[in-house]
């Protein structure tokens, strides 16, 4: 008799877990498995209810030192401990910055299968293998593996999969006691992020600039219908990383949104970038470049100046009474 | 394109140009209406 399909969830990111978690708890319900969560550094569960909501059956707490400041040393060992022990068939680790340390370091420590990217997994009938599909160049394709009777780890993205409200549970709640490696750096200082407000992962409204947003200053007309919309302000990935303007982007290597309307403003339509925000239910464009690739990404395109052309979108709103849902 | 779990998001790709600014405005405010991201008044 072969043992219960267990998936192990892990992810720094407390909001994140929930969609992790909604996704292990299908994919366990259709093999009569479970699914537990770990949470390395954490002494007592505050929101062990919610776990349980979203589709834990087990929490494996991992006390130590060394989580008070993210080390990757620590969390790497907790990982790999906690696997050693439980000998779950699947991980599924949150595509953060941080898991993306974490995950290959583990697998690749335990000889286990890793794919970064998942889009979907299953666990294959006849062959008892996890499959997985995954993203590749940059989101114009897919690829799907078939990994070996070995733990396989899984890195997804945020907004990839939905969290669920599963039906109630018990909830077992263990201690791992494992013996983990003293970090091999220090950290010296640390400096706050930047806000950013709420996640742009839950806004129902996001407006989207490019790089036809010239100057910092012209973000204020933007401002201006972000707030009319009651939504965020996000952008492609040189107005963060080149020039500053942001503390985070959208795209491939960043948060991945799924808003009611998605507004890109200058926004040329890179598939780096699209990524980040096909999953709106409807993207909506201004560009006055009419070959811009993002008409062909978008539901509606107007072809003008967003300088010229904001203005007037506002006016019209207003005087047609015209406001979110 | 392809979406998480083989769904397919097919784009209308509609787009407005040539107008006046306030009719491209308009025209744009109606398609959102129209797909219910947007209301008018009652």
């Amino acid at each position: 008799m072969t043992n219960p399909l267990e998936i192990l969830v892990f992810s720094e990111d407390i909001a994140f877990r929930q969609e992790l978690l909604g996704k292990a708890r299908q994919v366990a319900d259709r093999h009569g498995g479970y699914v537990t969560l770990l949470l390395p550094g954490v002494a007592s569960p505050d929101d062990a209810t919610a776990y349980a909501a979203a589709g834990a059956d087990r929490l494996c707490l991992v006390e130590g030192a060394g989580f008070d400041h993210y080390q990757t040393d620590t969390y790497t060992g907790a990982l790999a401990g906690a696997i050693k022990q439980l000998m779950p068939k699947i991980v599924l680790v949150g595509a953060t910055k941080r898991g993306f340390e974490i995950a290959p370091a583990v697998a690749e420590r335990l000889q286990a299968g890793y794919a970064s990217w998942v889009l979907d997994f299953e666990i294959e009938p006849e062959s008892d293998r996890v499959c997985a599909t995954c993203m590749i160049y940059s989101g114009i394709g897919t690829a799907t593996y078939r990994f070996g009777q070995s733990t396989t780890l899984l890195t997804a993205a945020p907004g990839v999969f939905n969290a669920v409200t599963s039906q109630s549970r018990d909830l077992q709640v263990e201690t791992l006691r494992l013996e983990l490696p003293a970090p091999v750096a220090t950290v010296v200082e640390y400096k706050p992020k930047a806000e950013v407000g709420a996640r742009l992962e839950d806004a129902s409204y996001v407006i989207d600039v490019g790089q036809g947003v010239k100057q910092p200053d012209d973000l204020a007309l933007v401002e201006s219908l972000a707030g009319k919309l009651g939504g965020q302000l996000a952008c492609t990935r040189p107005l963060a990383s080149d020039r500053d303007w942001f503390p985070e982007w959208l795209g491939l290597s960043g948060k991945k949104i799924r808003p009611r309307l998605c507004l890109t403003l200058g926004v040329s339509g890179a598939i780096q970038h699209v990524i980040g925000i096909r999953d709106s239910k409807v993207i909506a464009t201004v560009n006055n470049d009419e070959n811009a690739g993002i008409f062909t990404q978008a539901d509606y395109g107007v072809v003008a100046d967003l300088y010229e052309f904001l203005p007037v979108l506002m006016e019209r709103m207003a005087s047609r009474g015209i406001t979110p849902v | 394109m392809v979406a998480e779990q083989g769904i397919v998001i097919k784009r209308k790709q509609q787009v407005f140009k040539g107008q006046g600014l306030s009719q491209l405005a308009d025209t744009l405010l109606d398609a959102l209406l129209a797909e219910g991201v947007l209301k008018g008044k009652a």
